[in-house]
């Protein structure tokens, strides 16, 4: 056939260029090949890729295999086509025209969608930039702070202004400003860890010393804050100020929340006199290098009940008079004592029972620890009749009633006689007269019960244990056991428990009662034995001790610390207030 | 930017923050926390804390100071060798505050968000000390633009090369010239690679060509492979100038917006420190 093939060309200033080309062939080819009738020089058409060939009824287009045309836009595998109709091949417009006189057929071809500019291409298609992916760090910084602001700031604040009035822990599921909690709360005090305004009263005001006092009511002062000599004291001014916070903290887990350190005791008590001038303590700043000796509150006068505080340093002076004699190391004897039953051996346990709590004795007692050796037996007729212990006037009663009883129930004959020798003696008078009284059921009974009752029998029977006083006004019979007022703590300043130390030493490793002849003896430890174990706060080498070890800071008989001291403060012309006569002026005990 | 931040005047402001580090640790050993327990509420705490706060607020600072040029007696230089130093100081300083002590709230969290902020910082910092190095390496003198049109004439080249060639070959051709991507996401532009790069999978698929082709065939291949060679070469680099470019760029992703949460953090600290005192 003959064929016009027209390549057009659009020019950048307008306008189109055709060059047209004549050919005879077969068929029309359009593909890359070069051996192609219309060569198409673009790699997005197929080496051979459409043919048309002229028939007999007209034109006729024709896709190769795989490839792919289109007629007027639809995508077709083969169609007639007439003037007219545009076959699209790839990039290209093949548009059917009017074929010229003397020719078969006549196409326009222009390529309509050329290859964009590689490197536009290339560059638009690529991000090379990280800001260029959208991700704005501007929102991002807002996103973040205002998502912290509001579920960490706004929301327990809500949280705490609808919830003012404390709420009982099993009411309260989850708090919002449970954020805000900067650790956990003491063990003691867990229990309100979910109502934190039971502590966090008031927004931004720091806890008060009420919402302590609503349970510990009854703490005290370490001292009287009240006292004059302390007023002119600026370190006792601090301490009575102080919030109960300034020294206890929370939110520190299972730390202490009361204050350990030495050196918060030694603020004062490392130069105590420079704080307190009439005070009668001794400085103390570390167990073992700076420690008075210790000093026992010492019974000077059972009557008077009249005790002193005296070191250990000065043995000469440490006479008890507890009003009792009791010599330990004859009931301590290695081979033994003799009992009810036959000689036995008396360790500490026999008599010192411990408390369930195992820090402290129970108090010796006549009835529990010595009757079943000492009796109060007075009649050897009558060994099953004992006087009563601890009631002097009671006791010679009952002799009188017991002689009375036994004479007319005719215990006269059976003393073994009608007459009796009497040793009398009138209040105030000696010498003693002696008379042969006539056996008369009344008198003999007066008799016997004045012998047994009268002073020598005092002597012998309770004073192998108490000392009794005699004399003009001691007793109706001018003599009476003194009180006996035995010690229950020498040192009532400090703590000391004995069950933590009974696994670890013997009693007489700190008490020498196997050596004490004497009831006056005191016999405490002298503050060396304990050094040999225990060293102060930082020791390495023994067991650390601070002060809180043994002694307390809120100290029993001290004024309550509620109300706030420092606010009922007027001044030195306040009265003293009333000490416990134990502590003298506020003294630990050390 | 090199290494002459770290030694700016004699390390001047090394020597600031050591002082800073060096009174802080100080303090904290010979503080003796009456309650025996150290943490924000003691005098050191608050100190601390104050400290803390301050130059957190002064290194943020530094995100408005570097933006305005020459207003200040003080250089940029001079502002951003302090803002690594006693950026780094505030480790010390915020750890010390803390006490050690820290839990699942607030508090903590603010601590952590200043470790997230201080670390992407050392992140951006150890980039900026070694990728500039790299990046010019790699770069042999180029632009990145420079490699991109070196690339798209590459494309044209392999095109007409492979015009007399079978249509398979010039579809991969053209694919690898129209949808080789250079960059993209975060993680591609961050990993340098492009696990689905056709220009990659076009040489591999030439190369399997070559060998199965005939003679003839094989010989013009042989011109195109080399092309393609050396295009994929030039996209690996280009994707490697991408990456160091990201690298420089990402920590700055975490670094600012994290600021500005450590920002809130610090304040809702210090508010609830306070509303429950």
């Amino acid at each position: 056939m003959e064929a016009v093939v027209t390549y057009l060309t659009r020019l950048s200033r307008g306008g189109v260029s055709r060059k047209p080309e004549e050919l005879e062939a077969e068929t029309l080819r359009f593909g890359r090949a070069t051996n192609a009738e219309v060569y198409l020089a673009d790699p997005r058409v197929r080496l051979e890729h459409a043919v048309i060939h002229h028939r007999p009824g007209g034109l006729f287009v024709e896709a190769e295999e795989d490839a792919d045309i289109r007629v007027n836009g639809i995508s077709v595998p083969a169609r007639a086509v007439d003037a007219g109709d545009v076959i699209g091949i790839g990039p290209y417009d093949v548009t059917v025209v009017e074929a010229p006189e003397g020719k078969d057929v006549a196409i326009d071809v222009e390529l309509v969608r050329p290859l964009g500019d590689d490197y536009e291409a290339l560059a638009a298609r690529s991000v090379t930039n990280l800001a260029d992916r959208g991700v704005s760090k501007r929102a991002w910084s807002w996103g973040w702070a205002l998502a912290i602001i509001a579920l960490f700031l706004v929301a327990p604040i809500v949280f705490f202004i609808q919830h003012e009035e404390p709420k009982p822990r099993s009411e309260i599921a989850f708090r919002l400003d449970q954020s805000w909690d900067s650790g956990t709360i003491s063990t003691a005090h867990r229990f309100i860890s979910m109502q934190c305004n039971v502590c966090h009263e008031e927004a931004f005001v720091q806890v008060k010393d009420e919402a302590c006092f609503s349970c510990h009511e009854k703490i005290t002062h370490h001292f009287d804050p009240q006292a004059p000599e302390l007023a002119e004291v600026g370190l006792y001014q601090d301490a009575a100020a102080s919030a109960c916070q300034s020294c206890h903290k929370e939110h520190n887990g299972d730390a202490a929340i009361s204050i350990m350190q030495d050196s918060f005791c030694a603020d004062c008590h490392a130069d105590i006199e420079a704080a307190a001038p009439d005070t009668n303590l001794l400085n103390a700043s570390n167990f073992e290098e700076e420690h008075p000796e210790f000093r026992p509150v010492v019974m000077l006068d059972p009557l008077a009940q009249q005790s002193k505080r005296i070191s250990l340093n000065e043995p000469e002076k440490l006479v008890e008079r507890s009003g009792l004699r009791f010599p330990h190391d004859v009931h301590l004897k290695k081979d033994g004592i003799r009992g009810p039953k036959g000689r036995e051996e008396l360790v500490c346990e026999s008599c010192h029972v411990s408390e369930p709590s195992g820090a402290s004795f129970f108090p010796i007692e006549m009835e529990a620890q010595c009757e079943r050796c000492h009796q109060l037996k007075f009649e050897p007729r009558r060994p099953d009749r004992v006087l009563p212990h601890g009631q002097v006037d009671n006791a010679q009663l009952l002799i009188r009633e017991f002689y009375s009883d036994f004479a007319l129930r005719g215990g006269v004959s059976d003393a073994g006689g009608r007459e009796e020798l009497i040793s009398r003696r009138r209040p105030g008078s000696e010498p003693v007269r002696q008379e042969v009284v006539k056996a008369n059921p009344k008198e003999w009974a007066e008799q016997q019960a004045r012998k047994v009752a009268d002073q020598a029998f005092g002597r012998t029977m309770c004073g192998t244990c108490h000392e009794v006083m005699t004399g003009e006004g001691a007793g109706p019979l001018n003599w009476s056991v003194v009180p006996a007022s035995v010690s229950n703590r020498w040192l009532p300043g400090g703590r000391y428990d004995h069950k933590s130390h009974f696994e670890i030493v013997a009693c007489e490793n700190c008490h020498a009662a196997d050596k004490s002849h004497l009831a006056t003896d005191v016999l405490l430890p002298k503050i060396e034995i304990c050094q040999d174990c225990h060293s102060g706060e930082n020791a390495a080498d023994k067991v650390p001790s601070n002060c809180v070890t043994c002694h307390d800071y809120h100290l029993d008989g001290e004024p309550m610390m509620k109300p706030v001291a420092a606010a009922a403060w007027t001044g030195p012309d306040m009265p003293a207030g009333q000490r416990d006569a134990e502590y003298g002026t506020g003294d630990n005990g050390s | 930017m090199h290494q002459s931040i770290l030694v700016f005047r004699n390390y001047l402001y090394l020597k600031w923050a050591l002082l800073v580090v060096a009174v802080a640790i100080g303090l904290y050993v010979l503080h003796d926390p009456a309650y025996g327990v150290a943490n924000g509420g003691t005098w050191l705490g608050y100190g601390l804390g104050t400290i803390g706060a301050l130059l957190i607020v002064w290194l943020m600072w530094f995100g408005i100071r570097k933006r305005r040029y020459g207003a200040a007696s003080l250089s940029v230089e001079d502002w951003l060798s302090a803002h690594v130093y006693l950026g780094l100081a505030l480790i010390f300083v915020a750890t010390l505050h803390t006490g050690f002590q820290f839990g699942w709230n607030v508090h903590t969290l603010a601590y952590a968000l200043m470790i997230f902020v201080i670390g992407s910082g050392v992140f951006g910092l150890v980039a900026y000390l070694r990728v500039p190095d790299l990046m010019t390496r790699n770069r042999g003198g180029a632009t990145l633009d420079q490699i991109l049109q070196d690339i798209a004439e590459l494309d044209a080249q392999c095109r007409d090369m492979a015009m007399s060639l079978g249509d398979k070959i010039n579809q991969i051709v053209l694919h690898a010239a129209e949808d080789t991507v250079i960059g993209g996401s975060f993680r591609q532009q961050l990993s340098g690679r492009d696990a689905d790069c056709p220009t990659i999978a076009a040489n591999r698929q030439l190369q399997d060509l070559a060998a199965s082709a005939s003679t003839a065939q094989s010989e013009n291949l042989r011109g195109l492979i080399a092309l393609m060679a050396r295009k994929e070469e030039l996209v690996r680099r280009a994707r490697r100038d991408v990456r160091y470019k990201a690298l420089l760029d990402v920590w700055l992703y975490i670094h600012v917006p994290i600021s500005f949460a450590l920002l809130a953090a610090l304040a809702t600290h210090i508010v609830a420190v306070f509303f429950y005192w």
